[in-house]
């Protein structure tokens, strides 16, 4: 199944979708969903699963696809389905007895629904179509048919044929009923979009309402998923040029990213040392701020600071609202991944030796039972329910995830919720590079007791991979938490990009672009020197098909690769029962 | 077991095969204090191939596995040979705990002195039974390391301390696992070499519509192939991973058929056999929409039963 992002109740519309069609590989063009209601459409639902039964998957694309743009597409829709309830009822009725007491009840909630809809729905509703929509389940009922005019009762009975058309012959009959009753000549009428250009005060209010372009920069900028132009994918405009760092801005900078991340987890002098040590070679000249988010007290915020935090915690109040209005989905995949991960432990861990009063004999205290009358002398195992490492979920945090913040954060809470419920410590962090600094914010520390704070996530600026690697390593010394064995996951595109460049070296005598193949071949030697040191780094790759030789290059075959963000937690489970498989076999 | 083997002749099981067994259990009876350990299965497997090939693993003195999803039929296929062979079982479920003392025996003390105490792989191999060794894919690899002389040529159980035992010659060994069950192990290539190994396939609707009218003879056709696809839809669906194998209950679905029969409605006999054993809302919501696009919500006794 490549089920997209789908809420509780569209995946299980879906579901009755896939249940219909008796196959769960493909995405089905439509869901009935009562959005008034917020309920899946049952009926409809299964017609449409039906359709995909007896029609297949390429003939509705192809079918549907024809007027997909054109200005009365949702009116062809309509009648296409009115077309298609009739023929896959009529197929399928005598092989599932309920369909008719089904299709009794829809004509019914119809009728019923009349009664719910205001004016404007009213007026929203194409007449041709409700008027033989109200013909169809009125004939459904037994009851008269409304009145229609000539026209419209031979489309309506050209929409309710005696011979059913075959898969074949579907989209030609349907075209050929279209082109005769002048609702579609086989030509797409569209109404082109209107462009405008503006900027400034105008821009910022526009981004609010219409689809935008997104520019990576190096100013912190917090955004809603829904303003990432859907458009876009992972091509983001790049405006490197104007994003060099100059030396005499390193105060300013260092209170722009505290007053954005929050404060610094190490004092001046540590992350001065830290900074020494780490930022070399490819990330010379860059800086390093590792957080928790907390806010730094006492300093002023200037009115750009105060518009961030309140867009940061909006965001925060977007990723809790989508959490909690798919609970019960996400409820369900906590208690799947949990059950799969704890099963895993319980097969693989190793036993401790105890005494007992039974079992293998321990020759050594056989003399405690005559003489001290202690029946223990036998060895017995007892699980030993102790985490032997630590998990790190490191989120890739930069603009590319911008139109998935929400679903990154829910994926996040579900790791976590199902890590702790098996106690395994977990630490979730997310990284990105804003103005030559990489920031490493610690959303879920390996010590917090609810995983509420996986909400903070937000995504933007750049990602240099390489340095984030590095700062994990020094994370783990700095807070190793209560095993020493780590496995990190890293979710990632694996197309490290920076607005910081690598400084001039002999092998590249003008400094190049962190990005491409330099970002690709620096965070493969970082990933590489983590593992030569014993951690294990293992990523969840979601990015486009041209990546997938920088993920195997970074990451040989310690990765897997996700299509959707909400495989995100299941992935990354995957690999904990890797890890765990490999700790004790 | 005239039962089974009619049963398997109306399959249409090779005569050859059916008749070697026969003649096998005929030279090889049971003493009677294990006679009740010879299985009488309420249900039997269907699948003619599985069959025959399962049949002439055992005839050849081999140990059998056998591989497949949850409801695949592992466990009353097992059962049945030990039927139609007219052999003793020792059930033996595997857990993450079990060590090779649980299997083979463990020393215990009593009366002041060190006493083995039997296990039931020592108690199957000295009987000559059938050892029934479920989900044998949950237990640890080093555990399992102690059944390597007592499946393989060598058959005999070497307990240190207490000597080599060999094993009767009826002794056979038949494992079940299922795959991909979560967290389950890898069966290292050692202990796999010392099996025939068959894959169960998943029940096919026309075997499982057979085996719900021998179950509920009364039960109408229209209800019967109902029924049957209610329960290939969860299956799909958990194959699709869209729920967990808890509602793949093949023993549900008749509990809730029986139900019916008493007069309870079918929704709700549906709810009692599979849906209330998924403690997950929003899953049994899935599993009610399955239930709902085969079962009309008023259904009633007198059009699934006949009179």
């Amino acid at each position: 199944m490549s089920a997209s992002a789908y809420t509780a109740i569209e995946r299980r519309a879906a579901n009755q979708v896939w249940n219909a069609a008796g196959r769960y590989d493909f995405e089905p063009l439509f869901l009935a969903i009562h959005t008034s209601e917020h309920r899946p459409d049952f009926y409809m639902n299964l017609i449409i699963g039906l359709s995909y039964k007896y029609y297949g998957e390429k003939t509705l694309t192809e079918l549907f696809d024809k007027w997909n743009g054109d200005i009365h597409q949702e009116m062809l829709d309509d009648l296409s389905w009115l077309y298609l309830e009739h023929a896959v009822f009529t197929l399928e009725q005598s092989l599932r007895p309920v369909l008719a007491e089904l299709r009794t009840a829809y004509a019914r909630d119809f009728f019923a629904g009349e009664y719910k809809l205001s004016r404007q729905e009213w007026m929203n509703k194409n007449h041709l179509v409700y008027d033989l929509q109200s013909a169809r389940w009125d004939s459904v009922l037994g009851r008269k048919l409304p009145f229609l005019t000539p026209t419209e009762h031979r489309l309506l009975q050209a929409l309710t044929p005696a011979h059913i058309a075959s898969e074949k012959h579907l989209e030609e009959t349907l075209l050929e009923i279209f082109r005769n009753f002048l609702l579609f000549d086989g030509k797409k009428q569209i109404k082109k979009p209107l462009k405008l250009h503006f900027t400034g005060a105008f821009a910022r209010l526009l981004t609010r309402i219409k689809p935008v372009e997104l520019v990576k920069t190096d100013r912190v900028s917090v955004m809603r998923s829904s303003q990432a132009d859907s458009d876009q994918g992972d091509g983001f405009l790049q405006a490197k040029s104007n994003s060099h760092i100059i030396a005499s801005k390193k105060d300013t900078d260092r209170l722009y990213i505290e007053s954005c991340f929050g404060q610094s987890l190490y004092s001046p002098q540590v992350r001065s040392k830290a900074e020494k040590e780490l930022c070399t070679g490819n990330h010379s000249g860059c800086h390093i701020w590792i957080t928790n988010g907390t806010a730094s007290s006492g300093r002023k915020l200037s009115a750009e600071n105060r518009y961030l935090i309140q867009q940061a915690e909006l965001q925060q109040e977007r990723n809790k609202t989508y959490y909690y209005k798919n609970q019960a989905l996400h409820k369900m995949l906590i208690s799947h991944l949990s059950e799969q991960i704890r099963n895993c432990m319980l097969v693989h861990q190793q036993p401790d030796v105890l005494p007992g009063r039974n079992g293998k004999l321990d020759p050594t205290r056989v003399w405690r039972a005559s003489c001290l009358n202690d029946t223990r002398i036998f060895h017995s195992s007892q699980d030993d329910n102790q985490a032997s490492f630590t998990t790190d979920l490191l989120l890739d945090a930069s603009a590319s995830r911008l139109q998935y913040q929400e679903q990154i954060a829910a994926q996040g809470m579900i790791l976590a919720e199902s890590l702790r419920s098996c106690a395994i410590p977990v630490r979730i962090s997310e990284f990105c590079s804003v103005r030559g600094y990489t920031v490493l914010r610690i959303l879920k520390s390996f010590e917090a007791q609810t995983c509420d704070s996986v909400f903070q996530y937000f995504a933007t600026g750049w990602n240099r991979d390489g340095l984030a690697m590095r700062l994990m390593d020094n994370m783990l010394h700095f807070a190793p938490g209560p095993a020493d064995r780590h496995l990190i996951i890293l979710l990632t595109d694996a197309a490290p990009n920076d607005s910081f460049k690598i400084h001039a070296s002999s092998d590249a005598p003008f400094g190049q672009d962190y990005g491409e193949k330099a970002g690709v071949l620096d965070t493969a030697t970082e990933v590489h020197a983590l593992q030569q040191r014993g951690i294990h780094v293992s990523a969840v790759f979601m990015g486009t098909d041209a990546a997938v030789s920088n993920a195997d290059k970074i990451y040989g075959k310690n990765y897997t690769r996700i299509r959707n963000v909400s495989q995100l937690a299941e992935a990354a489970g995957y690999l904990i029962q890797k890890e765990i498989q490999s700790l004790n076999d | 077991m005239t039962d089974l083997t009619d049963f398997l002749t109306r399959e249409g099981v090779s005569a050859e095969l059916l008749q070697e067994v026969q003649a096998y259990s005929a030279t090889h009876p049971v003493c009677d204090e294990l006679k009740s350990r010879v299985p009488v299965s309420p249900y039997f497997y269907y699948g003619k191939k599985v069959w025959e090939e399962a049949l002439a693993v055992l005839l050849c003195g081999k140990n059998l596995l056998l591989i497949g999803e949850k409801s695949t039929g592992k466990n009353v296929l097992a059962e049945n040979l030990a039927t139609v062979f007219g052999r003793p079982i020792w059930d033996i479920s595997f857990h993450v705990n079990m060590d090779a003392a649980s299997l083979i025996g463990t020393d215990t003390y009593r009366d002041g002195q060190v006493q083995f105490r039997p296990g039931p792989v020592y108690q199957c191999a000295q009987n000559g039974g059938f050892g029934i060794l479920d989900e044998i894919n949950m237990a640890r690899n080093e555990a399992l390391a102690v059944l390597h002389s007592v499946l393989d040529f060598r058959h005999v159980i070497d307990i240190p301390g207490y000597g080599r035992i060999p094993l009767s010659e009826d002794t056979r060994f038949i494992a079940t696992m299922n795959y991909n069950y979560a967290g389950t192990r890898e069966l290292n290539e050692a202990l796999v070499s010392r099996f025939a190994v068959i894959r169960m396939p998943s029940i096919e609707t026309e075997n499982l519509q057979r085996l719900l009218q021998d179950q509920i003879p009364n039960l109408t056709n229209k209800y019967t192939q109902q029924f049957a696809l209610l329960f290939l839809d969860l299956q799909k669906k958990y194959e699709a991973g869209e729920l967990t194998s808890k509602a793949l209950d093949l023993r549900g679905l008749l509990d809730a058929i029986h139900l019916i029969q008493k007069g309870i409605p079918a929704r709700e006999a549906l709810d009692l056999g599979i849906t209330n054993k998924i403690f997950d809302n929003y899953e049994a919501g899935l599993i009610r929409d399955l239930i709902a696009a085969r079962i009309p919500a008023k259904l009633k006794a007198s059009e699934v039963f006949h009179a």
